[in-house]
């Protein structure tokens, strides 16, 4: 059986629609055990940025009873708070002072609603991945990303690697149904009620930043992150892509992501390229700073320097 | 989100510090003190008297005010005994009291001194006092210049604490400092520290990355003092929280159904 027949969400729209094509085409009688009720306004909506003022409401209104029931809340917020003029956001990452001690990566899962997994299969979605490094040494294929000790040990230095929202994005010349873009202040989003789980941009990214839903993401309702963005942290479904969105639904509101207010050491640096009195900019004048894996040509918004 | 804790608040009021000479002026953000208290209006003494809250000796005249100054470096033992937690060189724990602390920087630079004391140790299994270990090693305290962690010997007390007004730090040149401008005071000698904390690439300020949006209460940078300790400054290691684990794919569950269905797909990019 097909892969898309696993796709036991029935209301997400297109995704619902291709299963029960390949459903049909094979002959199948019946509709997954678990599919919910069939929802003609999921199924009917259109590309997020094809929804006009009043249907983006409509949708917003729609999705945050939805997940405020099914999550048995009643403080479910889906913004859709757009780019600003003038903005790019930007990220740089010291790596003198990162001790590697994955309180960023926690605070991600936190604030973006990733599923939680199965503490011991560890099938938790990380979206910062915490590299082990030599000292001395720039290559990544060496590193240790499942080191388990006090931090930092001797010898060694830390390099959190996540999504570099690349300015020529090989994820987004990846998808085939449109379903990830680059915003206008350089953000790459996706569209989860558009990918269609073909898992190409996974492949296509040299970041390892694609992180895909083999399962409905599970979540405790009181650990839960009601504060959401569209194209960011509101619940996923299951067969959908997620990746690091810089915490859209934080920094389009002047706020900094999630992993750059608890980073203990302050590593980490987050601001507006396009704003020369910005921290980015004062780090791009004063030291040295460099892109991983440059040779692959991706222009990326991320920036790692040292001191 | 972040545990605000003793953190104190940012706000466009400037206060005290220029910035350091390098003809880039931005608009210096600085601290200002309490979460509670609004922005606008707070003077430079309720901003003391929040960092002064947080010090547990402070004021530091009750005592100082009529007590004589004895400058010569030395193990302190009837005040600022603060217990401190010392990891000795095989990685036990032991609490320690600030001036036995000052006292085992400076063992540490003798390494002989030092074995013997980790010898000790291992033999009472347990911290002692750094009294006992002098005792144990038949050394009087003329034998030892007690120096502090910080500086590697070079620096003292009164190097950082005035003399006369003891509620007053001290920059080299004499002029005084009030706590809540202890930046400056490490300025002095960390003069690029300063400076790139000035513009905020050392040290962090969290809330927003846009002060423009900043609706005047959650944006704060940290102090120097509030991330390396004045009296042992070098950055605390810390355990580092869980490593991913490697996913073990569940044939037909919840995962890809082959292992090789995962490595096509870019294989460890899906813990
Ligand atoms: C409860 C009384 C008390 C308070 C309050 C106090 N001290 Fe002290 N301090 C002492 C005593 C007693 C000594 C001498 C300790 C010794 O010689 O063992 C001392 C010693 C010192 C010394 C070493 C130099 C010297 O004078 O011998 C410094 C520096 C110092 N204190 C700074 C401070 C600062 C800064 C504060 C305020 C933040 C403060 N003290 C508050 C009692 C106090
Ligand atoms: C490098 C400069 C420096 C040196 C050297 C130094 N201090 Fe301090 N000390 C500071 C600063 C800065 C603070 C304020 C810390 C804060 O704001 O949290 C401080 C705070 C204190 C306090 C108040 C702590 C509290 O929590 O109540 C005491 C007591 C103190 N120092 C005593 C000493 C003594 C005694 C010595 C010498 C053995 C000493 N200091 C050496 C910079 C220094
Ligand atoms: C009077 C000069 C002086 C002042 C004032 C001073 N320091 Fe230092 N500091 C030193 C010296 C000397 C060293 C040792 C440098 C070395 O070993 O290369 C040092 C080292 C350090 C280190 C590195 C420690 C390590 O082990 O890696 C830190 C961090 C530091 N200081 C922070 C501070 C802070 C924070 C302040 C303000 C509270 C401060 N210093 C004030 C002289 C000073
Ligand atoms: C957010 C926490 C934080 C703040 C605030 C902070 N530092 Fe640091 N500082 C660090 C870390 C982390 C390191 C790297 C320590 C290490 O590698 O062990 C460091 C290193 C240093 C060093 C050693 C040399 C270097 O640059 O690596 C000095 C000196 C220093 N800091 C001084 C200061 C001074 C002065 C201030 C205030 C103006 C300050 N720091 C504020 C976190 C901080």
């Amino acid at each position: 059986m097909s892969r898309k027949a696993r796709f036991k969400e029935g209301s997400c729209g297109r995704r619902g629609f291709l299963k029960l094509l390949t459903v049909t085409a094979v002959g199948a009688m019946a509709l997954p055990s678990e599919s919910e009720a069939f929802d003609l306004d999921a199924f009917i909506q259109r590309h997020f940025k094809e929804l006009d003022k009043e249907a983006l409401a409509k949708t917003l209104r729609r999705l945050e009873e939805k997940y405020d029931h099914d999550y048995g809340r009643d403080d479910f917020k889906v913004r859709a708070d757009g780019p600003q003029p003038g903005v790019h956001y930007a990220y740089a990452l010291n790596l003198s002072k990162c001790i590697g001690c994955r309180r960023c990566v926690q605070a991600c899962v936190e604030e973006n609603n990733q599923h939680r997994g199965d503490p011991e299969r560890g099938d938790r979605i990380d979206y910062i991945r915490v590299l082990e490094m030599e000292k001395g040494s720039l290559n990544v294929e060496k590193s240790e990303h499942f080191y388990d000790h006090e931090v930092p040990a001797e010898g060694k230095y830390y390099m959190p690697v996540q999504c570099h929202h690349c300015n020529d994005a090989p994820c987004v010349k990846a998808c085939p149904v449109e379903a990830t873009w680059q915003e206008p202040d350089g953000i790459v989003v996706v569209d989860y009620n558009w990918c269609i789980g073909c898992r190409y941009c996974a492949a296509a990214c040299p970041y390892w930043a694609r992180k895909f839903n083999w399962v409905k993401p599970r979540i405790p309702s009181e650990e839960i992150n009601p504060d959401t963005h569209y194209l960011g942290n509101r619940p996923r479904y299951q067969g959908v892509m997620e990746k690091c969105t810089f915490c859209i639904n934080r920094v389009r509101r002047g706020l900094n992501p999630a992993c750059h207010d608890i980073c203990p050491t302050g590593s980490r640096k987050f601001g507006n390229l396009l704003d020369e009195n910005s921290v980015i900019r004062q780090i791009i004048a004063t030291k040295r700073v460099f892109i991983l894996k440059e040779e692959v040509g991706t222009d990326p918004s991320f920036y790692y320097f040292f001191d | 989100m972040e545990h605000l804790g003793n953190a104190r608040r940012l706000s466009p009021i400037l206060h005290g510090t220029k910035p350091a000479a390098s003809g880039l002026w931005i608009p210096l953000i600085l601290m200002t003190l309490g979460m509670a208290a609004p922005a606008a209006g707070l003077t430079t003494s309720d901003r003391l008297a929040v960092i002064s809250d947080q010090l547990g000796y402070y004021p530091c005249m009750d005592c100082h005010g009529d007590q004589a100054t004895y400058t010569q470096p030395r193990i302190l033992e009837e005040e600022h005994v603060e217990p401190l937690l010392y990891t000795d060189t095989e990685g036990v724990v032991h609490q320690v009291t600030f001036g036995e602390r000052l006292a085992i920087s400076q063992l540490i630079a003798e390494p002989k001194a030092w074995d013997l004391r980790s010898e000790m140790l291992a033999k009472v299994g347990l911290s002692i006092g750094i009294r006992e270990y002098m005792e144990f090693n038949g050394l009087s305290e003329e034998d030892s210049v007690w120096v502090l962690t910080h500086g590697g010997g070079n620096i003292w007390c009164l190097n950082c604490h005035d003399i006369e007004d003891r509620n007053k730090l001290v920059k080299l040149n004499g002029e005084k400092l009030t706590f809540n401008q202890s930046q400056l005071l490490c300025g002095e000698c960390h003069g690029p520290a300063l400076h790139d904390w000035e513009l905020g690439i050392h040290g962090k300020t969290t809330g927003y990355w846009n002060l423009a949006m900043d609706s005047g209460d959650v944006s704060i940078r940290k102090l120097c003092v509030e991330c390396h300790n004045p009296h042992a400054p070098a950055f605390a290691s810390m355990q580092a929280l869980p490593p991913p684990v490697s996913r073990i794919p569940r044939r037909g569950v919840d995962a890809p159904e082959t292992a090789a269905e995962d490595r096509e797909n870019g294989g460890h990019g899906h813990e």
